[in-house]
């Protein structure tokens, strides 16, 4: 046994003992389940919705293999997203216990050495997640509708991975701004909410990266997908200057 | 003159409405034990705060003269991630404190035999700073768990793992019960041998017991600072009760004659209660008048001779509580 127990050995401590892998992990994979399962069989559930004296039928086209992995993404990059940043925001949210910031802040010299490693434990941990999800939504969409192809779902992995990431540096930013965990994730969502409404203003949103939340869609279906160039490289320069800020701001800031 | 190991100059924090600290000259010697009283909002925290780096000053200036990866600070009721164990939690504080220094021991090591040897004598050192805290049986057990009592030992276990030259403790015995009160008393008073500790309380017998300078803080200016002694000895009158059988009269008779009496009241059941100019004076002549007089002695006892009583002369708080007294009667 190790006498000093390294700052990236807790967060990963923190991961395991707390469950928080087994919600992230359990959440997209759940989905990667569900997704293709549902693509697979939306006409009779909706034939089976309507009950037998509805006189509306209701006709679904059959599903194709990009149905099934956006069937998965499509939840996971919302509510997988909505997980992510709790758990993030819990280990983040340095100061939302005074006493345990002081233990932290009295030792830590640099703030980088408290916030990186929570950082990117966060972001394997949501990343891992989502591969495994799409991993199980790619081999059931390939056994119950047919293969979309390596080359969409590797494009869908790389997209849905980074703006995971760059949603776990917004909960790592929003962490030294509230002073509550709780106040954390509700920053967290009202960035991540309101990059779309942004997105809203032409010509703006493929910059954006909220724009990758829809990229699985366009790569599986092959509409447009060299659209999202841009959004994939704001998305790296926005992560890490939220790291960054992150950083900024949280040495900056005093102890209640 | 004595060697400081902090100093501040001019130390201001305004919160507004007179809180905060106004203008604090703190001079903490190097070694031993400063005990740090005042009431509740009089800026004792903000000033520990500022003094580990916790918070800023609006203006003055902070003096260490002790290494800045050796302050240890632990507050009154530590808190530590509740899924580790308290010698994971010790493990924890020794990590990052190394990693801020810019180095392990282990990484320091030239082979692995070094390494592990580190390693050794850290376990080693863990397991012995539990025990000395009491906290042996509960190296294994997980931190959420621990009542406050246990979490204010861990938090002491823990600033005492960075082998600190500068301890800051807030209120470490607010938690305890007495007989882990005494152990902690006890404690701070051995690490004040070779250490500088910083000791806030409300509790003033504590500090008494434990400081040899207590510096009193009201409404964020320092009133006083110096030996425990000198404060005793500057905002008391020295006073002695005596009880004799019969004569008591005659004793006052004579006690109001001489010059280094103050102040003589007769009080029920045969008592008088004495006030001297000086602790000495009173020592040496008492004995004397009360031969004098002829009188049976039953009792003589010194009065309110501690640190609550000159506080409470200090920031006025003997006057309030006088009054609450004549109050109340």
């Amino acid at each position: 046994m190790n006498g000093e127990l390294s700052v990236w050995r807790v967060e990963w401590i923190r991961l395991l003992r707390t469950r928080r892998w087994l919600a992230l992990a359990g959440v997209f994979v759940l989905f990667g389940f569900i997704g293709p399962l549902v693509a697979k069989y939306t006409n009779q559930l909706l034939s089976h919705a309507g009950g037998k004296g509805t006189p509306i039928k209701i006709i679904v086209p059959p599903p194709v293999p990009a149905d099934g992995v956006t069937g998965y993404t499509g939840n996971a990059l919302q509510i997988g997203l909505v997980v992510t940043l709790v758990i993030t925001a819990f280990a983040c949210a340095i100061d939302a216990r005074p006493a345990l910031s002081v233990f932290y802040r009295t030792r830590a010299r640099r703030f980088a050495d408290l916030v990186v490693p929570r950082f990117a434990v966060s972001a394997v941990g949501a990343v891992v997640g989502y591969l495994l999800g799409l991993a199980a939504a790619w081999y059931e969409t390939a056994v119950l509708i047919g293969d979309p192809g390596a080359l969409p779902v590797l494009e869908s992995a790389l997209a849905g991975s980074l703006y995971l990431v760059f949603a776990v540096a917004v909960a790592a930013l929003t962490a030294t701004l509230a002073r509550s965990t709780v106040g954390t994730v509700g920053l967290a969502l009202v960035v991540m909410l309101a990059l779309p409404s942004v997105g809203a203003i032409p010509g703006v949103s493929r910059w954006l990266p909220s724009a990758l939340a829809g990229a699985p869609d366009a790569f599986l279906r092959h509409t447009n997908p060299d659209h999202y160039q841009r959004a994939l490289i704001i998305t790296v320069l926005a992560t890490g200057c939220a790291l960054a800020l992150a950083v900024l701001r949280g040495s900056r800031r005093e102890v209640r | 003159m004595t060697a400081l190991a902090v100093s501040t100059t001019g130390l201001v924090r305004d919160y507004g409405r007179g809180a905060g600290l106004q203008g604090v000259d703190l001079r903490v010697p190097r070694r031993g034990v400063y005990g740090l009283v005042g009431p509740n909002g009089a800026g004792k925290t903000t000033l520990l705060s500022i003094l580990a780096g916790l918070r800023r000053a609006d203006a003055g200036r902070v003096r260490l003269e002790v290494d800045p990866d050796r302050i240890a600070v632990c507050p009154d009721a530590p808190e530590f991630e509740p899924w580790l164990t308290a010698a994971e939690a010790m493990r924890q504080s020794r990590g990052l404190a190394a990693r801020g220094r810019g180095g392990r021991r282990a990484a320091q090591a030239t082979n692995a035999a070094q390494a592990a040897q580190a390693a050794d004598t850290s376990d080693e050192a863990t397991a012995r700073v539990l025990a000395e805290v009491g906290l042996a049986e509960a190296a294994d057990r997980r931190t959420g768990g621990f009542s406050r009592g246990m979490a204010q030992r861990l938090g002491l276990a823990v600033a005492l793992a960075l082998d600190p030259e500068l301890l800051i403790l807030d209120e470490p015995t607010s938690a305890l019960d007495p007989a882990g009160r005494a152990e902690m008393l006890a404690h701070v008073a051995r690490l004040g041998r070779d250490r500088t500790v910083i000791f806030s309380s409300h509790v003033l017998a504590d500090v008494q017991r434990v400081a040899g300078t207590v510096g009193v803080l009201d409404r964020g200016r320092l009133l006083f600072q110096g030996p425990v002694q000198d404060l005793i000895d500057e905002f008391l009158q020295p006073a002695w009760e005596i009880r004799v059988r019969g004569g008591a009269d005659r004793l006052c008779g004579l006690l109001r004659r001489c010059g280094w009496v103050t102040s003589v009241t007769e009080l029920d059941d045969d008592s008088v209660r004495v006030e001297a100019a000086d602790t000495a004076s009173g020592e040496r002549g008492l004995p004397g008048v009360i031969a004098e007089a002829g009188v049976a002695l039953v009792a003589l006892r010194p009065l309110d001779a501690d640190l609550e009583a000159a506080f409470l002369a200090l920031t006025g708080g003997g006057t309030r509580h006088d009054a609450d007294r004549a109050e109340t009667a």
